[in-house]
């Protein structure tokens, strides 16, 4: 297995707390590293009605890799730093709305713990770094945007997905966007085919405006890394929307398992579900799937 | 008294060389700093309406051509249609961060302006290189706006009611490129510009991007499917040319409506790029477009999923005189095929190909990278996506440029009519 989702796990194992499907979460055991299996971590959102499940043990998640049940771990999300992507449409067609991002961004990074890294990517042909990742707690410029040029989120979105992050941190992506392309180079296809071997958990947050076009390609795309489409979202409500996908996605469940009984090779559909309590209509959100080999 | 004649003519000498500034108002003294290299001078005049612009012009423009003397006329109205277009040009890149619609309003003014700029080109008795260079400018400004009526007249499906109605919206600037043609009537590259234009060539761009080929099979169940469509739809033989019997332009509302309409945008553009393609082979032997021709003839043979045909004409273009545009285009969209014959190998080749003619572009280096990635090459697809990111954005992709009006030549023409002021 060579996706990086496995270098992170190797990596981050070191500093996390293994929590074996049949213990208890809270007997903390020593930190493991194993350097010689496979390991594949899936970051796990579990809500009920819009608010964050807390508190769920390994025994009450179940786990099929292509099928066949995995023995999960419980690791901490709390000590992983996490790295966020945000991307802003900034083509003509998302016209005046373009004002708002700039302080919205500005204030998003008050959301992030100092070990957190936010990095900026302004989507508009071509594609522009307004800053790679770096700190909160460093001073942020970030000027004004002005909305120009042609729409190319997809390739933004896919650009920032096969970057992803050099560090052992969980990457979150979100996009800001109208949901119009019309002259990027990936196909809604591939842009898909990307988000489903990526490691990072993607959210595209669909601006509301005459000119929004809800497209099946950004849903699909990410719902294969875990991630959703939050359509409506009010140009106003930029740092609420961003505010609640970080606070999802950092209460989110990470659950690593070693991959047993299924070739490595090929690709794994991800199934994960909330098996207690027995009834529960809880929403689980996940990746569908990694390449294996 | 011979002295007193030598007085008056040496006084009328040098009012020709410094003739008043006050002559054509300040729109005069405009003219003469932009003439003098001040380039920033359409920019600023920014603030003039262009209504009030043209008002100012019709009057200004003649007077301050005719204070260098007539030996300068044609240049100095060479002078004032680039100062015209420079602005209509500086207005459209300052219109992109405007509402659509506000922009639909202004635009028409704008058209008007480069129409009487090329009549006041036109009244030079003789056609010049820089009347050449100008009318390339003013076709690519209006073919990146775009406006097709504008360069190549009416489109061939338009009813006689909204003929009428466009020749009242358009006046003379209908059908422009007919008066660079007029002026230059064997020029080949006005004949690419115009064609290229007319068939909406540029729209085989989009429909590369979004993968979709249309075989000759599909073609023909469409065929077949529009003769069923109720007489009231069959719109579709006006608009396409595509089917053998006539119909009426009536409204295409009720159900299936959609899909209707579906079909008849597929097969008008079918029927369009057809026709372009007929008419590109005619400009094959010409070796100014040579390259040009394969690069499009190449697209549209991809659209009609004939994808050894297209990597053939995008060979051909190797083999011709062809500048940055035509070859990084040309390697660019051979990887494409490439990659929907499924030859992982090939396409990686030609998309390094097309960064080694054009480095910094997003498209390849994208497109490459997604075939590293979903090849499992994931550490070199973030490399390269890290090295375009940390490089100044570049924005004249030839791949953005090819799928909004074709070839940007702006930057390069507007140096070359500078150049000759």
């Amino acid at each position: 297995l060579t996706s990086v989702l496995v270098r992170w796990a190797l990596a981050l194992v070191a500093v996390c707390v293994s929590v074996p499907t049949d213990t208890p979460s809270s007997s903390l055991q020593q930190p493991s590293f194993r350097s010689d299996v496979e390991l594949v971590v899936v970051d796990v959102s579990v809500t009920n009605r819009s608010r964050s499940v807390q508190g769920l043990e390994p025994t009450d998640f179940q786990l099929l890799d292509n099928g066949v049940p995995q023995r999960i771990d419980l690791l901490s999300s709390d000590t992983v730093p996490i790295d966020v992507s945000v991307i802003v449409d900034i083509s003509s067609s998302i016209g005046k709305n373009t004002s708002r991002f700039n302080a919205a961004v500005l204030r998003m990074r008050n959301l992030l713990r100092p070990e957190d890294r936010l990095a900026l990517l302004t989507a508009s042909a071509p594609s522009k770094e307004v800053f790679s990742f770096q700190s909160p707690m460093e001073p942020l410029t970030v000027g004004e945007f002005a909305a120009s040029g042609n729409e190319v989120i997809f390739d933004a979105i896919g650009q920032v997905l096969m970057r992803g992050t050099t560090a052992a941190n969980r990457h979150l992506v979100v996009a800001f966007t109208d949901g119009w392309d019309t002259r990027s180079v990936l196909a809604g296809t591939d842009l898909i085919e990307i988000a489903r071997r990526a490691d990072g958990v993607l959210h595209v947050a669909l601006l509301k405006s005459r000119n929004s076009r809800a497209d099946d390609v950004p849903r699909t795309a990410a719902e294969a890394t875990g991630g959703r489409l939050h359509s409506d979202t009010s140009p106003d409500d930029i740092e609420r929307t961003f505010a609640k996908i970080f606070a999802e996605y950092r209460q989110a469940y990470l659950l690593r398992y070693t991959p047993q009984g299924v070739p490595r090779e090929g690709w794994h559909e991800i199934t994960v579900r909330v098996v207690r309590p027995p009834g529960n209509r809880y929403t689980v959100r996940a990746r569908k799937g990694y390449v294996g080999g | 008294m011979t002295s007193w004649v030598w007085v008056i003519v040496l006084a009328w000498g040098l009012a020709l060389e410094n003739p008043p500034k006050q002559a054509a108002g300040p729109l005069g003294e405009v003219l003469s700093r932009y003439e003098r290299g001040d380039y920033q001078e359409p920019t600023l005049n920014a603030t003039l309406t262009t209504d009030t612009l043209a008002r100012e012009l019709e009057v200004a423009a003649a007077m301050w051509v005719h204070t260098a003397g007539a030996v300068n006329l044609a240049r100095r109205r060479v002078i004032v249609s680039t100062f015209v277009l420079e602005i209509v040009q500086a207005r459209i890149e300052a219109a992109r961060s405007k509402p659509i619609a506000q922009w639909i309003q202004e635009w028409p003014a704008l058209r008007s302006l480069i129409e009487w700029a090329c009549a006041f080109l036109r009244s030079n008795p003789q056609p010049t290189a820089g009347e050449r260079l100008w009318h390339l400018a003013a076709l690519d400004v209006a073919a990146h706006v775009p406006d097709n009526p504008f360069i190549s007249g009416l489109p061939r499906d338009t009813s006689p009611d909204r003929a009428t109605q466009m020749r009242q919206q358009y006046g003379a600037a209908l059908d422009h490129g007919r008066h660079a043609l007029s002026r230059f009537p064997d020029d080949r590259v006005f004949e690419l510009m115009i064609l290229e234009s007319r068939e909406s060539i540029h729209s085989v761009g989009s429909l590369i991007q979004r993968r979709r080929e249309v075989s000759q099979s599909e073609l023909d169940k469409l065929q077949e499917e529009a003769r069923s469509f109720s007489p009231s739809r069959r719109s579709i033989s006006r608009r396409s040319g595509a089917m053998p019997d006539g119909g009426s332009m009536s409204s295409m509302s009720g159900p299936g409506a959609v899909r209707n309409w579906a079909v008849t945008e597929t097969l008008s553009t079918v029927s369009r790029l057809q026709t372009a393609a007929r008419e590109l082979q005619e400009l094959e032997p010409v070796e100014e477009t040579r390259a040009e021709v394969h690069l499009n003839l190449g697209a549209i043979a991809l659209c009609f999923a004939d994808r050894a045909k297209a990597l053939e004409h995008f060979a051909q273009i190797g083999q011709s005189p062809a500048d940055s545009y035509s070859r990084y285009l040309g390697h660019f969209l051979t990887g494409r095929v490439h990659e929907l014959r499924g030859e992982r190998a090939e396409a990686e080749a030609a998309y390094r190909r097309a960064l080694q003619v054009l480095p910094r572009m997003q498209s390849a280096t994208t497109a490459l990278a997604a075939l590293l990635f979903t090849g499992g090459r994931r550490a070199e697809a973030a490399a390269l996506i890290d090295q375009t990111l940390a490089l100044p954005a570049d924005t004249s992709d030839p791949w953005v440029d090819f799928q909004q009006g074709g070839r940007e030549r702006w930057p390069d023409l507007i140096r070359q009519l500078r150049a000759s002021f």
